[in-house]
């Protein structure tokens, strides 16, 4: 596995536990009490090895079920109504096994008590006998709560979760009268981000406090890596869905509402959702409007790109720069 | 908006030529719309094009067809319906396994254009041609017969009878519409709304009718009743339980009601006790087993959860005697 920089300490253990360097500020959350709890997916194989670093820690533990994960074009009635997430679920530990594909879907927490009672609420659709096994929306709200994440937040995800319908990010820009970095979720799947909830706008109050204090302890822990996520985050970006964000970099405002860029990354959660980095490749300045990307190179238009709803995910492209 | 880019003819003076002629006839049919059809416009439609083009659907893209597009108030507001129709076609993943009769080419085709013009001829209010109409009594049945497919009726806008939620949902079961309307007057109707309130309290309360869900079939549980009812304020979710637990030991829809409600305010050991009892009115419904399994998750009971989960124990009586104790927390391995 190749990293994105030279992780040290709890941080490199959890990398190299989990085979994925996204969400270790979530843990360092949750071990400086900002936030009470979070779930994660622990590879099968070194499940053992996680338990006991998390008990070296400090931290409680809690399993929900077992995953295994299926293709991204598997067929089963009823995956529209979980966009995020498909895998077959069994029992633990009775699903265990040595396949990459496994893994065990866990409840990490500083107390037994906010474990268990995220573990309540936790559930993920999963497909259990060929049947979407979900949850009432309901749960979600306690989840949210469970996890620690600001109310606000929470409410606005419960009347916006429904990708068909409703473009989160671009309802959160909306309701934001300013682009404060430290509410900037467009980086969750990635490790330069101090929260992985979605924030009711992009200067609620109290994510951005939430932020402040998480970058606090990652300060303490590793500060060169407090200073890249911020610098990260400071960035022009292009949101298009909840899984399809751009970062665009070497970006500056230009004519007539355009953005110049030097390259775009893209940062959405799944490779399934990108859409459009071969055509923002072709191009090193765009403008959006209209729900239409414009892209230009040496000042020629080369690509308008029509958005609607893919994969049943709704896209509402924006140009955001967090400051 | 036009986007000549779209069809390559920015440099093309005879075409930008047609584009002014066009641009007057659109501003002129928009001009004749009413407040209803002119809204159905703006919130469907984000571009309108001139193309020859077969570019596929671009979802709110108008598209009129090069050179002798005109449009009219009645294509603008068809095409804005199209575009609808195939929208919830893309979110609705209603699935059609054969081809009604008297239909030819793509079904699916047919089905937008159809509908397209049923809405748009509502929205004039005019008749629908005797041909579209015999075409619709045969594909209504045919849509109604699919899976998903009186859900994406009803999200049209279409009246759906019976409710499609009334219907029990079997993957093996197709329905006409006349063993719909059997299915709906044999099975039991299990409204959780607002049964008990006075008709003018009622009206402010959403109507909820829960589709049952059985064990053979593979569709997700419906949990239109706990989300729906979920926006509710608390006083009001207090006044349904109220009306509810009054006979919920001989109402199967009454113990439903007062189970929804109760999961919904936190009070899992009561949504448990309706949950067995809507079990033994019928012990053939995911919606209960599901419902139940997750009260059992809230009480601390996760291996009844699992059993019910995972085991599919099968019948109430099974999941009557799931384990009454709360389940020893599971620490991961090598926590102390």
């Amino acid at each position: 596995m190749n990293y994105s920089r030279p992780w040290k300490g709890l941080l490199k253990e959890l990398v190299e536990l989990r085979l994925n360097e996204a969400l270790l500020t979530q843990y360092v959350a949750v071990l400086a009490g900002v936030r009470r709890a979070l779930d994660d997916w622990i590879p099968a194989r070194h499940f053992d090895r996680f338990g006991e670093l998390m008990a070296r820690h400090g931290l409680v533990v809690e399993v929900d079920c077992v995953f295994k994960r299926l293709g991204w074009e598997a067929a089963a009635s009823g995956k529209e109504l979980a966009p995020t997430t498909r895998a077959v679920g069994a029992r633990y530990p009775d699903g265990m096994d040595d396949n990459p594909g496994t893994e065990v879907h866990v409840i990490v927490s500083s107390r037994a008590d906010w474990a268990v009672e995220t573990l309540k609420s936790g559930w993920y659709p999963i497909f259990v006998d060929s049947r979407m096994v979900r949850k009432p929306q309901v749960d979600h709200k306690w989840l949210g709560l469970a996890f620690g994440y600001p109310e606000c937040c929470v409410d606005f995800f419960i009347g916006h979760n429904d990708w068909p319908r409703f473009n989160t990010l671009a309802d959160a820009a909306e309701a934001s009268s300013k682009l404060r970095w430290e509410a900037n979720c467009l980086l969750k799947h990635s490790p330069w981000t101090p929260m992985f909830h979605m924030p009711c706008s992009f200067d609620c109050p109290a994510t951005v406090e939430y932020s402040e204090r998480v970058l606090a302890a990652v300060e303490d822990l590793d500060p060169d890596y407090a200073v890249q996520i911020r610098t990260s985050l400071k960035q022009h970006f292009l949101m298009v869905s909840e899984g399809q964000s751009y970062v665009l970099t070497g970006a500056a405002d230009g004519r007539e509402g355009r953005v110049t860029y030097e390259k775009a990354v893209f940062v959405g959660s799944q490779a399934p959702y990108d859409r459009f980095s071969g055509s923002l490749a072709k191009g090193n300045e765009l403008r959006v409007e209209d729900g239409v990307i414009f892209i230009w190179n040496g000042g020629e238009l080369v690509e308008s790109l029509e958005t609607g709803c893919h994969r049943g995910v709704i896209e509402a492209p924006m140009l955001l720069r967090f400051e | 908006v036009w986007t000549p880019e779209f069809t390559g003819e920015s440099n093309d003076a005879p075409a930008m030529s047609r584009l002014d002629s066009f641009q007057s006839a659109l501003e002129r049919a928009t001009g004749l719309l009413n407040a209803e059809q002119e809204q159905l416009v703006a919130s469907v439609c984000r571009f309108i094009t001139v193309t020859s083009a077969d570019t596929g659907w671009i979802a709110g893209l108008v598209k009129f067809s090069a050179p002798s597009a005109q449009p009219t108030p009645d294509a603008l507001v068809e095409s804005a319906q199209r575009d609808l129709v195939r929208r919830l076609l893309k979110i609705t993943p209603v699935r059609f396994d054969s081809m009604p009769p008297n239909t030819d080419g793509d079904f699916r085709e047919t089905l937008v254009t159809l509908c397209a013009r049923r809405a748009t001829a509502g929205l004039f209010g005019k008749e629908l041609s005797a041909a579209d109409e015999n075409l619709w009594q045969t594909v209504e049945p045919h849509v109604l017969g699919s899976k998903y497919g009186a859900r994406f009726l009803s999200q049209l806008g279409e009246e759906v009878s019976p409710p499609p939620s009334t219907l029990a949902s079997d993957e093996t079961a197709t329905y006409t519409a006349e063993t719909a309307i059997q299915t709906a007057e044999t099975a039991t109707r299990t409204a959780v709304g607002a049964a008990q309130g006075s008709e003018a309290e009622d009206a402010a309360l959403p109507t909820v009718v829960l589709r049952k869900t059985r064990m053979a079939s593979d569709t997700p549980v419906d949990w239109h009743a706990p989300d729906s009812l979920l926006h509710l304020p608390p006083t009001e979710l207090v006044r349904i339980y109220e009306g509810a637990v009054v006979n919920w030991a001989e109402s199967e829809s009454s113990a439903y009601r007062a189970a929804v409600i109760s999961y919904l305010l936190g009070k899992f050991e009561e949504s448990r006790k309706y949950l067995l009892k809507c079990l033994e009115f019928d012990g053939d419904v995911e919606e209960y087993r599901h419902l139940l399994a997750f009260s059992l998750r809230h009480l601390g009971r996760f291996a009844g959860f699992e059993q019910i989960i995972f085991g599919r124990a099968q019948q109430a009586s099974d999941v009557a005697e799931l384990p009454g104790e709360a389940t020893p927390v599971r620490r991961s391995t090598g926590v102390a």
